[in-house]
C-alpha cells in the first residue's frame, strides 16, 4: 500500500473509530448505574430498586465479615480460642448436662459435656484470619457479611456471646466430685 | 458603557474631578470584574461538577450527589474548601513568576469573553479584528503554563509546560486555517459580523457548518485543533498524570490550583462559544434567534468535550505531533484553498441553496 492510500485509510479509521467509541460511551450513559448508594440502602433489605438482589449479595459467598458464634452449636472446646493468633476471643467454661450437637458443617454428632459462661470476641482486635473458623468441629463460630459498626466507645467493639444474667444456674456436681478444673483459659481473660 | 460612565460622573459629585478616561477605565474594569466573578467562575465551576457527574454516567456510577439537590453546590463546597488550603510556594520556585502563573493563564482565557457574542446587540464591544483577537489573546495562556512549569523549579512542572507551549503552537496553525475558511465568505473578522453572515433558510441551513463541504470538514479540524489547544483530552500531555503527576499544576494547591482548574473549565466554554460562532449560527437558530441558542449550541459542545474525554484515551507526544502536522494541517490546507475557491467562484451561494435557492 502506497503512502497516499494509507495516508486516507489512517484518516479513515480516525474518524470511523471515534465515532463508534463515542457511541459506546454515548450508550453507556444510559446503561443503569451500578452504584448501590450504602447507608441510604438498607443492603440487609429483601429487594432493592435497580435490579439489586439484596440481602448483602455483592458479597462474595467467602466474605470474611464479622464473626459470629452460634451457642446452640458451640461445644465449648477452645479450638478457636486456641489458635486465635492475637487471643481476641475469651471464653470461659464450666460443666453442663451431656447433650448430643450435630455439627452445621459435617453433620457428625459431637458429645458437649461443657458451655460457657462467657464468650467474647473482640472484634476490634480481630484479623479476619479465619484460623478459628477452620478448626471449629460444629461450625458454630463463623463468618458473617456484616461489616458495618462505628462505635463511640472501644468496649462496644467486644462481641458478647453469653449474656451472664441469663444463665441457667450451674449443674450440682456429681457425687465423684471431681474437682472443678479451671480452664486454661481464665488467665487469658483476667489479662 | 459610555452612558453608565456619564450617569455616574453627573449624579456623584465626587466623580467630578476624577478624568473622563480614568473613570471609564474604573468601570469597564469593574463591570468585567462582575462578569468574571459572577458569570464566568461558577459557569466554570459548574463545569467542573457536569464533568464529574458525566463521567460518572458513562462509567454506570452516580458522581457527587451530596451536597445540596442532585450534588449541585459541589463546586461551591470545593471552592470554599480550596479558598481555606493553606498557601504553599515551594521553597526552591522563581516566587514572582511562581504567583502570577495561574492569573495570566485565567486572565488569556478570560479576555476573550469580550468579544463573543450571545445575541445581535448583546455583546462587551463589537471588535472589528474580534476573531484575531481571539486568536492572539488564548495564546496568553500558554505563557502562563510556561510561566508556572518553570517557576515551579520542578522537572514534571516543566515537562508540562514545555510540552504546553510545544502543542499549543502547534495548533494553532490548523486552528487559524479553520478560522480562515470562515473568514474568505464573510470577508469580516468581527464576532458579530460573522454571526450575522449566518442568518436564513430556517436558521439552520445558514450555519457555516451546512455552508459548503470545505467549511463542514473546517469544522471538525477546528474542533479538534482546540481541544489540543486548551489541552483537554485526549491531547492532555501537558498535565498527562501517567507522566508527569500533574504537569504544570504540579506544585500548585489551594486557591492558585482553583485559579488554572478555573480557567481550564473555562477555555471549554469558550471553545464552545468561538464554535458555535463560527460553524454553528452564533445565536442564530429555528424560531427565536437569541442567547439561548449560543448558549445551548456552547453547552452542547461542552458536553461533547466531555464525552471525547471519557472516550479517547490520552495521544502520545508524537502521535499528537504526527496528527497536528501530517493530518490537520494538510486537511486545514485543502479547505482554506477549496474555501478560497468556492467563495471566488460563487460569493454568496452555500451548498444547499445550489441545490434548491
Amino acid at each position: 500500500m502506497n503512502g497516499v492510500a494509507r495516508w486516507f485509510r489512517n484518516v479513515q479509521e480516525a474518524v470511523t473509530s471515534t465515532a463508534k467509541g463515542m457511541a459506546i460511551t454515548a450508550r453507556a450513559m444510559f446503561d443503569p448505574r451500578t452504584t448501590i448508594q450504602y447507608p441510604d440502602v438498607n443492603i440487609q433489605g429483601a429487594r432493592l430498586p435497580d435490579g439489586y438482589r439484596g440481602d448483602l449479595s455483592p458479597m462474595s459467598d467467602r466474605y470474611r465479615g464479622f464473626l459470629h458464634v452460634d451457642m446452640d452449636l458451640c461445644i465449648t472446646c477452645l479450638v478457636c480460642e486456641e489458635e486465635c493468633p492475637i487471643d481476641c476471643i475469651v471464653i470461659e467454661e464450666r460443666r453442663c448436662e451431656k447433650v448430643n450437637v450435630v455439627s452445621k458443617t459435617t453433620g457428625r454428632r459431637t458429645l458437649r459435656v461443657k458451655e460457657a459462661t462467657r464468650f467474647d470476641i473482640d472484634i476490634g482486635k480481630c484479623m479476619y484470619c479465619g484460623l478459628c473458623v477452620e478448626p471449629c468441629p460444629t461450625g458454630a463460630i463463623h463468618f458473617t457479611k456484616e461489616f458495618a459498626r462505628a462505635v463511640s466507645d472501644l468496649d462496644q467493639l467486644v462481641f458478647k456471646f453469653v449474656d451472664p444474667t441469663r444463665l441457667d444456674p450451674p449443674v450440682e456436681e456429681t457425687a465423684a466430685a471431681k474437682p472443678r478444673r479451671v480452664s486454661h483459659a481464665t488467665h487469658v481473660a483476667s489479662s | 458603557m459610555t452612558k453608565l460612565v456619564e450617569f455616574l460622573s453627573s449624579h456623584l459629585p465626587f466623580l467630578a474631578a476624577v478624568p473622563h478616561w480614568a473613570l471609564y477605565a474604573g468601570v469597564t474594569t469593574a463591570v468585567a470584574l462582575g462578569i468574571a466573578l459572577g458569570a464566568v467562575a461558577p459557569l466554570a465551576g459548574f463545569f467542573t461538577f457536569a464533568e464529574r457527574r458525566v463521567a460518572a454516567a458513562m462509567q454506570a456510577r452516580i458522581g457527587p450527589n451530596r451536597v445540596g439537590p442532585q450534588g449541585l453546590l459541589q463546586f461551591p463546597a470545593d471552592a470554599v474548601k480550596l479558598l481555606m488550603k493553606e498557601d504553599i510556594v515551594p521553597a526552591a520556585t522563581d516566587r514572582v513568576l511562581f504567583v502570577m502563573a495561574p492569573y495570566v493563564c485565567f486572565a488569556g482565557s478570560f479576555l476573550t469573553f469580550v468579544v463573543l457574542p450571545l445575541g445581535a446587540t448583546i455583546y462587551v464591544t463589537n471588535l472589528n479584528l474580534g476573531i484575531l483577537y481571539i486568536l492572539a489573546v488564548t495564546s496568553i495562556v500558554v505563557i502562563g503554563i510556561i510561566m508556572s512549569g518553570w517557576a515551579s523549579n520542578n522537572k514534571w512542572s516543566l515537562y508540562g509546560g514545555m510540552r504546553g507551549a510545544a502543542q499549543v503552537i502547534s495548533y494553532e496553525i490548523p486552528v487559524g486555517l479553520s478560522i480562515l475558511t470562515v473568514i474568505f465568505h464573510t470577508g469580516s473578522l468581527s464576532m458579530v459580523d460573522i454571526s450575522e453572515y449566518q442568518k436564513g433558510a430556517g436558521g439552520l441551513l445558514g450555519w457555516f457548518l451546512f455552508n459548503n463541504p470545505f467549511t463542514f470538514v473546517a469544522f471538525f479540524v477546528y474542533f479538534t485543533a482546540a481541544l489540543a489547544e486548551i489541552n483537554r483530552t485526549p491531547f492532555d500531555i501537558p498535565e498527562a498524570e501517567s507522566e508527569l503527576v500533574s504537569g504544570y499544576h504540579t506544585e500548585y494547591s489551594g486557591m492558585r490550583f482553583a485559579i488554572f482548574f478555573l480557567a481550564e473549565f473555562a477555555n471549554m466554554f469558550i471553545v464552545g462559544m468561538i464554535t458555535a460562532v463560527l460553524f454553528l449560527g452564533g445565536y442564530n437558530g429555528p424560531i427565536v434567534n437569541g442567547p439561548h441558542w449560543i448558549l445551548l449550541k456552547a453547552l452542547f459542545l461542552v458536553f461533547v468535550m466531555m464525552w471525547l474525554r471519557w472516550t479517547l484515551p490520552r495521544l502520545r507526544v508524537d502521535q499528537l505531533m504526527n496528527l497536528c502536522w501530517k493530518y490537520l494541517l494538510p486537511i486545514a490546507f485543502v479547505n482554506m484553498l477549496g474555501s478560497a475557491l468556492w467563495a471566488a467562484a460563487m460569493p454568496g451561494r452555500r451548498f444547499f441553496g445550489l441545490i434548491a435557492p
